[in-house]
């Protein structure tokens, strides 16, 4: 059998595949990634929809937590304000159901109270970025005065609560109705607050007296709420730590997945470069060598 | 006659051999670079010895002709490789152009599947705020425009494939109709004894330009090659060939006939004819069907999460998403249905939890998608579906009944039908294995929802067990994951046919290289054979020009005047 006489299509086969390898090479360094269209790795292109997918919930569950964890620190420490004005209110209510005090002294007090009363209100109304924090989703101030309502004041808010989604498959709930700390049926605060500012500006002791015990009550009470303020603000932060971890880990997948190693791809180019050199210069070789070239001419 | 004539002629003879041997080798040097060209060698034989005066003399050479060096069997392979390494290429090209949508470009389905995810989540942290409900309704419609595009891009690659199917047949008939012709001037030839190699080589350029375009069968004999598609379908017989017709089918298509009419699109495989057909009625669709339902699974989940919530005006939420009817256009065709952001329903029904309905609109991202519903109106299928519908996606397995602590396994076979579903339901509740309510749930419209917790998927039928849904490739998958898992599809499919392309490609060149190893034209031995001959037609020459000289002195003999 003769050798095969036409080594060109051979050639010219080899020089594509060594270019081809070239420019897969040269990609790779170029855009830091191994698979740019999903037939280069199938599995890794299907886990990184996944991969995108989930970097792009952790992004946005992070920007979730940092909107309302401002709001639920601003909330816990309203209500660390209103604790103190509280348990000053207790210790005036206590000066003044003291019998020994006289009627000015009350009414220096019960201008004290009033004061007082007027702080928590403020504190109930206090808002963050626009939105109130103890309005429930109302945009109206949370408390009025109304001289008609028994506590002196009107609540305009709802009673509807916040749920954020910073997980998936954990939201959390990051407000608590005015309703629910300030006017709370069974501890209403500011009704305590009001009575004992009418019990001390009326001179009435056994009011004065009911008044500061159900405001004491009251600061238990707002102790409760506030440790909901703080488990909540827990739970973002913990989730915020878990979060940075899983943006890690995320990343560090999607390099395992479709990156390259800039090493193996610097070695992987020059390779292909010494490779296609090669090639050409074997081809260079090869194609003019034909048994003419040895020949003389005919004289 | 014996004698100094007879010599001459052999001498003649000698000239006329090396003459047609330099004739053959300068054919072979000019055609070193002709595509389909097979090396000629000139065929000389020793003539009969002659018998003068009791001396035996040789008779010299006789030229019996000028033959092409062929392997027919290699003929063969090559075709055949290079049908199969065509229909690799075509598929390969239109993968190609598909997998680019399903690249992280941008506009891609993930990119917007994670933006209208973000969207929610966000919506999440400040339900009230116009802005945030109005990023969901433009991350909404990015996401059906993703959709859209993606379709598109689906839809266009398949309708370029077939383009492609009636281009090939047009090439198909333009070269059965000139092998027709060729056979019928070889046998021509072959009637009048004559052998003529360039038109065979014409003949095999154009089979095996033909077996490119579509896969063939091809017997060899003396009046030419007898072609058939791989199916058996005749495109060529002696001078007769067979054209091909195409017509639009039902589906838009072009379908292919044969020429007695018949239907033959399916049978017909290999070649760009093959790829193209392969293409566009199996590999598209079945990507296609995949987005469909993935497009339809999603929005009429997304839907019912956005009804069963309250919007910002305290009204029942609006269908967010609408798809086309069809569901063969619910990717092409989905749009968002609502153009004001207050519409989006936040609040679920009920007091005490304002934006509780944005959860329920978030789960259905993060959640496996329902088991393919029938009908367009959300989750609850209007009508029942035949019950010779196949099963073939899915089981519905080890559903415990709680009153009896018995299970119920049904698992789809391949010839498994709603009916067979059905039968085995009815069978179970007859036996007491399964009980109506208990074992089961129903859902508000009545229906009994079975399902898996092991594999998520989820079945509806009827309190009458008429099923209702049925078994999809995407149930008890996210949407990510089912996205994802087309774009596993598409990039395997895609990685396969240009794999197949590559290693046919080099057994192509392994067959080529034989071939040429048996019909080429080695230049060297070209060059080495020229010189050969060249020296044999000088020799020849040369005893002509001496048995002139004898002449000449025989001639004369007996006289004086030149000596």
């Amino acid at each position: 059998m003769q050798i095969n006489p036409n080594i060109t299509p051979n050639i010219l086969a080899d020089l594509q595949q060594s270019q081809s390898m070239l420019n897969s090479a040269l990609q790779q360094v170029a855009t830091g990634r191994s698979v740019s269209v999903p037939s280069d790795n199938p599995a890794a292109s299907a886990a990184m929809v996944q991969n995108t997918i989930e970097t792009g919930n952790v992004d946005q569950y992070t920007k979730n937590i940092s909107t309302v964890l401002a709001s639920v620190e601003s909330a816990s420490s309203v209500l660390s304000t209103v604790v103190t004005a509280l348990t000053q209110a207790v210790s005036l209510g206590t000066e003044g159901a003291n019998g020994t005090t006289n009627a000015s002294d009350l009414k220096a007090i019960a201008t004290q109270m009033q004061g007082i009363l007027s702080t928590v209100v403020s504190q109930a109304n206090a808002s963050v970025a626009g939105g109130y924090l103890f309005g429930g989703t109302g945009t109206s101030t949370p408390y009025t005065e109304d001289t008609s309502s028994p506590t002196g004041y009107t609540y305009n808010g709802n009673t509807d609560a916040t749920s954020v989604v910073v997980g998936d498959t954990l939201s959390v709930q990051v407000n608590l109705p005015g309703s629910q700390i300030f006017s709370d049926p069974s501890n209403n605060v500011l009704g305590s607050l009001s009575s004992l500012v009418t019990a001390l500006q009326s001179g009435d002791t056994s009011g004065i007296e009911t008044a500061t015990s159900s405001i004491t009550s009251a600061i238990a009470f707002i102790g409760e709420r506030q440790a909901f303020y703080g488990n909540a603000e827990n739970q973002l932060n913990s989730q915020d730590t878990f979060l940075q971890q899983e943006t890690v880990s995320l990343a560090s997948q999607a390099t395992n997945l479709v990156g390259v190693d800039e090493a193996t791809a610097a070695t992987n180019l020059s390779q292909a470069e010494t490779d296609n050199s090669a090639a050409l210069a074997a081809t260079a070789k090869v194609l003019p060598n034909t048994l003419l070239n040895y020949l003389s001419n005919p004289s | 006659m014996g004698g100094l004539n007879a010599t001459l002629n052999i001498g003649v003879r000698a000239l006329d051999a090396a003459q047609a041997a330099l004739d053959a080798t300068s054919n072979n040097i000019a055609n070193v670079n002709t595509p389909g060209y097979t090396e000629e060698v000139a065929q000389l034989s020793e003539d009969p010895l002659t018998q003068s005066g009791g001396e035996i003399t040789g008779g010299g050479v006789t030229m019996d002709g000028i033959q092409s060096v062929q392997d027919e069997l290699l003929d063969l392979q090559i075709q055949q490789q290079t049908s199969s390494q065509s229909s690799a290429n075509t598929e390969s090209a239109s993968l190609q152009q598909i997998q680019t949508y399903f690249t992280t470009t941008g506009t891609d389905i993930a990119t917007a599947l994670t933006t209208f995810s973000n969207s929610l989540d966000a919506l999440s942290a400040s339900p009230i705020s116009t802005a945030t409900q109005q990023s969901v309704l433009s991350a909404g419609q990015d996401l059906a425009q993703a959709f859209n595009t993606t379709a598109n891009g689906l839809t266009s690659a398949q309708s370029s494939a077939n383009g492609l199917v009636t281009t090939s047949v047009a090439q198909i008939n333009e070269l059965i109709q000139q092998i027709a012709q060729l056979n019928g001037q070889i046998e021509q030839l072959t009637n009048s004894g004559q052998n003529d190699s360039s038109t065979e080589d014409q003949l095999n350029a154009s089979v095996q330009q033909l077996s490119g375009l579509t896969g063939i069968s091809v017997t060899q004999s003396k009046s030419g090659d007898t072609i058939m598609t791989g199916n058996g379908t005749p495109l060529v017989m002696g001078d007769q060939s067979f054209t091909l017709q195409t017509t639009t089918g039902s589906d838009g298509f072009q379908q292919v006939l044969d020429s007695n009419g018949s239907n033959i699109t399916s049978t017909l495989n290999g070649g760009q004819l093959g790829g193209a057909i392969q293409t566009r009625d199996q590999t598209i669709p079945g990507m296609l069907s995949q987005l469909n339902s993935l497009a339809s699974q999603f929005s009429s989940s997304f839907n019912a999460a956005q009804t069963q919530g309250l919007d910002s005006n305290g009204n029942p939420g609006l269908n967010f998403f609408a798809v086309p009817t069809g569901s063969a256009e619910a990717a092409a065709g989905i749009t968002v249905s609502i153009s004001d952001p207050s519409l989006l329903a936040i609040s679920s029904v009920g007091t005490g939890s304002s934006n509780n309905n944005v959860a329920n609109l978030s789960a259905v991202l993060s959640q496996a998608l329902p088991s393919n519903s029938v009908s367009s109106t959300g989750g609850n299928p209007s009508a029942p579906l035949a019950t010779s519908t196949p099963l073939t996606n899915g089981s519905v397995t080890s559903i415990a009944d709680a009153s009896t602590g018995a299970t119920f396994t049904f698992t789809a076979g391949a010839s498994s039908t709603i009916a067979s579903l059905q039968a085995a339901i009815a069978s179970a509740v007859t036996a007491g294995t399964l009980s109506n309510g208990t074992g089961l749930s129903f859902n508000a419209a009545g229906h009994v929802v079975i399902s898996t917790t092991t594999t998520g998927d989820t079945l509806q039928v009827s309190s009458s067990d008429t099923v209702l849904g049925q078994f999809n490739s995407t149930s008890g998958k996210t949407p990510a994951n089912a996205y994802a898992s087309l774009v596993f599809n598409i990039g395997n499919a895609a990685s396969n046919a240009s794999t197949q392309y590559t290693a046919l490609g080099k057994s192509l060149l392994q067959l080529t290289n034989q071939q040429s190893s048996v019909s080429g034209v080695n230049i060297d031995d070209e060059t080495a054979n020229l010189i050969r001959f060249q020296t044999a037609y000088q020799a020849g020459a040369r005893i002509v020009s001496t048995i002139q000289q004898l002449n000449t002195v025989a001639l004369d003999m007996g006289s004086s005047q030149s000596y």
